[in-house]
This record gives C-alpha cells, sequence and structure tokens, in this order.
C-alpha cells in the first residue's frame, strides 16, 4: 500500500497544536517517562551542586568537588537533551507511521550523546549573541523594545528544533543540525511564532490550574490588616498562605514535566511540515514490481 | 494520516446524506479565538476612545447650557459597558450569522461552525454560542478543557447551540499547476510509448503532490526528489528510451498530463 496520506503532510499552526495533543494523549505514558528521565538528569547538577555547597561550608577540602561538578553538568547536559529529542524521535516515527519503542529509540540516539552537549555549547554561544543584540536594539528609543522582541522572537523561530535533526537523521552532527533548522525554516517564520503562540495559549489552563491553590489561600489576607497583630499572630495569619504558594510552586513543576513532551511532539511535527514542504519528505512512490 | 491524527465525525442531514468532516482541533480554535480577541480589542479601544469623547461633548454641552444633570454620569457609564458587552457579543454574533459561522478569526484559520446536523447555522445558534462566550473563554479554562474532553470537540456554547466546529475544506484543489509546453508534447506520445496504466492511483497522487509543492522546495532537494521520482516512474510505466532533451520535472509533468487525460480528472479525489 503506497502512503499517499504522506504526499499531503503540511500542516497549519493549528493542525500541528491539535496534532500534538493527540499524539500526546495516544502514547502519553512512552513521552511522559521518558520526559522525566531529562527533567531528571536536568536537575541533576543543581541538586548535587547544593550538596557540594553544603559540604564545603562544613569541611572546606570538600570544595575539590567542584571539579568532578563540571564533568557531572557537561555529562547531564548532553543526556537532557538527548532524552527531549528521543520523545521527538518518537513523536516523529508515530506520526510518519512507522512508530518505535523507547528502548529503539534510545538506541538509535544514544551514540549521538556527545553531539548533544556541542550543540548545547554552540546554542549557548549564538544565544550570548543574540542577547547582546537583542540588549542593543533596547537602547533605540521608543521602537527598540518592539525592535527587541521581535527580533527574539525571529531567532526562536530560527532556532527552533535543532534538536530533532540530531535525534531523527542518522548523519547528522551538532553543527549540521543548527544550520539545517536555520535553512528550512528560513520562509516559515510566521508560521512557526504562531504555533509557538497557539502552543503557548493551549497550555495556558493547565498553568493557571497551579495557581488556584495560592489564590485560594491569599483569600483569607484580602482585607486583613497586619498593623495591630504581634509578629506571632502575623505568622499564624500567613503561614496558610506560604503553604498555599509552596503547592502552586509545586503544581507548576508538576505542569512542566506534563508540557516538555508537548513542546517535543511540536517540534518534531514543525519539523515534519518543514520538510515535507521544502524537501517533499514522504513524496514516495509506492515500492512495487510493475509487471506483478 | 489526517485520519488518525484529527478527530472527525460522520453526520447525517435531514435528507439522510452523510457528511464527514474533520473536527477544527484545539490549535485552530485557540488561533481564531487569538485573531478575533486582537481585533476585538482594537475595537473596544476605539469604543472607549469615541464615547469618551463624545460624552465629554455632551457633558460640556450640558453644563454651557446651565442644566441640571445629576445622577447622568451613572447613567452613561452604565449604557457604555452595556454597548461594550453588546460589542464583544456582537462581533461573534453578527459575524458568524453573517458569514455562515465564520469570524474573522475563523476564516483566518479555515475553520467553520456548522450544526450538528450539518446545516449552516442561523441567528440563533450563533447568538446562544456568543452568549456563553465569556464563561467558555474565561481564562480559557472552561472551554478548553471542554473541547479537549467532549468527543465532538464541544465548548459550553456548542453544547447549548447544538453546534460543531469544523475544518474548511482545503481550497487549494483546483489550484493550476504550470506545465511546460514540451510536457504537453511528451504527455501526447506517452500512452504510445508507455504502460501509463500501470500506474496507481497513489503513485499519481505522489507526483500531483511533488508538481504543487516544488516551487516551495529548496532547489537540490528539489533536483533530487525530481530525478529519483523520475527514475522510479520510468520503470513503472516500461518507458525505454527517454526522448532527447526531456528534464524529469518534464518527464514528471507529461506522465501526470497522460495519466490525467486516461483516467478522467482524478486529482480532486486524492489530494
Amino acid at each position: 500500500m503506497a502512503r499517499s496520506s504522506n504526499s499531503t503532510q503540511t500542516l497549519s499552526p493549528g493542525n500541528i497544536v491539535s496534532a500534538s495533543l493527540r499524539l500526546y494523549g495516544a502514547n502519553w505514558r512512552n513521552y511522559l517517562s521518558v520526559a522525566l528521565t531529562a527533567i531528571l538528569w536536568g536537575a541533576l547538577p543543581f541538586i548535587s551542586l547544593l550538596v557540594i555547597i553544603a559540604l564545603t561550608a562544613a569541611t572546606p577540602f570538600a570544595g575539590i568537588l567542584f571539579l568532578p561538578w563540571i564533568a557531572l553538568l557537561f555529562y547531564c547536559i548532553a543526556q537532557a537533551g538527548m532524552q527531549s529529542a528521543v520523545i521527538s524521535r518518537l513523536a516523529y516515527g508515530e506520526f510518519i507511521e512507522k512508530p518505535e519503542s523507547v528502548a529503539t529509540a534510545r538506541q538509535a540516539v544514544k551514540p549521538k550523546l556527545w553531539k548533544f552537549l556541542s550543540m548545547a555549547l554552540l546554542l549557548f554561544l549564538i544565544y550570548i549573541g543574540i542577547n547582546i543584540l537583542t540588549t542593543l536594539l533596547q537602547l533605540i528609543p521608543i521602537v527598540g523594545l518592539f525592535a527587541s522582541i521581535a527580533a527574539s522572537l525571529w531567532f526562536q523561530a530560527r532556532l527552533f528544533m535543532p534538536e530533532v535533526f540530531l535525534g531523527v537523521e542518522e548523519t547528522t552532527d551538532a553543527l549540521t543540525a543548527i544550520k539545517r533548522t536555520w535553512q528550512l525554516s528560513k520562509d516559515s517564520v510566521l508560521p512557526i511564532i504562531l504555533t509557538i503562540l497557539v502552543a503557548t495559549l493551549v497550555s495556558i489552563p493547565f498553568f493557571l490550574v497551579a495557581f488556584v491553590p495560592m489564590i485560594v489561600g491569599a483569600i483569607p489576607l484580602v482585607g486583613q490588616s497586619f498593623a495591630n497583630l504581634s509578629p506571632d499572630e502575623a505568622t499564624a495569619v500567613i503561614q496558610p498562605f506560604l503553604i498555599a504558594l509552596a503547592i502552586s510552586m509545586l503544581l507548576f513543576f508538576v505542569v512542566s514535566i506534563f508540557t516538555v513532551p508537548f513542546w517535543q511532539i511540536i517540534k518534531s511535527l514543525v519539523y515534519v511540515d518543514l520538510r515535507s514542504r521544502r524537501e517533499g519528505l514522504g513524496l514516495e512512490l509506492s515500492d512495487r514490481n510493475p509487471n506483478a | 494520516m489526517t485520519r488518525r491524527i484529527f478527530r472527525q465525525v460522520s453526520l447525517s442531514t435531514p435528507e439522510s446524506v452523510e457528511l464527514e468532516f474533520v473536527l477544527a482541533g484545539i490549535g485552530n480554535r485557540a488561533l481564531a479565538l487569538f485573531v478575533d480577541y486582537t481585533l476585538l480589542w482594537i475595537g473596544q479601544g476605539l469604543f472607549w476612545v469615541i464615547i469618551a469623547t463624545f460624552f465629554s461633548g455632551l457633558v460640556s454641552t450640558l453644563e454651557n447650557a446651565g442644566l441640571n444633570f445629576a445622577g447622568l454620569e451613572t447613567w452613561l457609564i452604565a449604557i457604555s459597558l452595556l454597548l461594550s458587552f453588546a460589542l464583544f457579543s456582537g462581533y461573534f454574533a453578527i459575524f458568524e450569522t453573517l458569514w455562515q459561522g465564520q469570524t474573522p478569526g475563523k476564516r483566518y484559520a479555515k475553520i467553520r461552525v456548522i450544526r450538528d446536523d450539518g446545516r449552516p447555522i442561523g441567528v440563533t445558534q450563533a447568538t446562544l454560542r456568543a452568549l456563553l462566550r465569556p464563561i467558555d473563554d474565561l481564562f480559557f479554562i472552561v472551554g478548553s478543557l471542554s473541547i479537549l474532553i467532549n468527543s465532538k470537540e464541544k465548548r459550553l456554547g456548542d453544547m447549548v447551540a447544538g453546534t460543531i466546529v469544523v475544518q474548511e475544506e482545503k481550497g487549494d484543489r483546483r489550484e493550476k499547476l504550470i506545465i511546460a509546453p514540451a510536457s504537453e508534447e511528451l504527455a501526447a506520445k506517452l500512452p504510445e510509448m508507455t504502460n501509463i496504466a500501470n500506474l496507481s492511483p497513489d503513485d499519481f497522487a505522489v507526483i500531483s503532490s511533488y508538481l504543487k509543492q516544488r516551487p516551495q522546495m529548496e532547489a537540490k532537494a528539489r533536483t533530487d526528489l525530481s530525478l529519483k521520482l523520475a527514475r522510479q516512474l520510468r520503470t513503472i510505466v516500461g518507458l525505454e528510451t527517454i526522448p532527447p532533451g526531456t528534464t524529469s520535472d518534464h518527464f514528471l509533468e507529461a506522465v501526470y498530463l497522460a495519466y490525467q487525460q486516461q483516467v478522467g480528472d482524478v486529482s480532486d479525489s486524492f489530494s
């Protein structure tokens, strides 16, 4: 059976977001487990740094641990990038109807672990440049702020999905991945910005849910006067709010975990869409013997 | 692909005709809402500027005439707020009624509101949807959760009005392809030289997609793909000698034309 359906893979920004949510809904267990791995790798440097700081406070000799910590940091950056790319690869496979298991996808991306580090470092340097540029733009009176926002959005669209190239394409290295993202997005800046905007709008409700405890906790404080309260009484009044705030923060973190796969899926669908438009991805004739 | 990724509904009209629609999807609806709200906020801004100018003119006229207008301001504010709400709801209700289920945002996102039985919506449905909109759109929560959960992607307004929101049929089906004269000549000869009937409808759809998409493609990718398709196609239709001066694009165009002439205009059913 020829993949005629693949000949029309170009998608609008709205359809990219809807399709991403549908894919997410259908395979959320896989995506979430990989996302959790990615986030744990991302959090490990911070946790270990806190431990090292605490140790150094107790015994100054522990300061030597900062050196291996830098190595750990680099390894974690590579791992977090790689795991995120695995989600994109899984979504890509689902979309082109060649689904992979998590293990197969990991196996395929694993050899490129260090390329994810090089890509992160390259992007880090690029973004330093972009930040300098946008800061300079802000110095222009009146139009400066708008120009700098526009420039940031434009760069974000041009550098939207390099990790998908590394995750999906066999022979791509870090620099090529960034170049390819740049090239493919050349004529599609507005659709990509619209996709980012729509995806943000769609995820707003979930983030708002995280604020509910904080708002509920703040209600008793409305109209509360602190002027006549002793410090102890003031603490008693404000404590429930602080607990609610902490719950909100925790929820916010949990919601963030859920949005990681969403964005990775969106990136891989933008990738499919741009490659279909610009390179005719999926335009294949059925493989058959004409005389059969 | 589309079938699996996007939710579809099949409706039977009062005349018992089965119609298939692809539901709009939350992405397109969010996009449409964003466009509509941008326009509405600009409209509301203009409205309040005009109202303020008009009322301050009115008040100063009354003052000059030495009339007693105690309590007028409260009335003016109340009237303005009412008008502002009317503008908000009216925008959606009027556009959806006059444009057969579309607003500027929906037109941009290529989606449309229709009744549960596939008929165009009327003023009743448009008004009900517009009146429930403030609840649905409150922080985007109620409406978007409802769209995600409901199998027909209905928000509260859709449930009450008995409507669904669907994607517009693709408008570029009749898009004319640019075909070189050389390809037309070749197309006329192809039925004798080759076995065009070997081509499957799916293959034809691929060639048609390539010819439609090629103007947007990158030069190198386009050349590579064109050569690859032409080579495969040559084997499929059994062309032994390529007429001199034929490029791969000419050959693909010619096969496209020849197939179309043989089978009739079938491009619509595959695009």
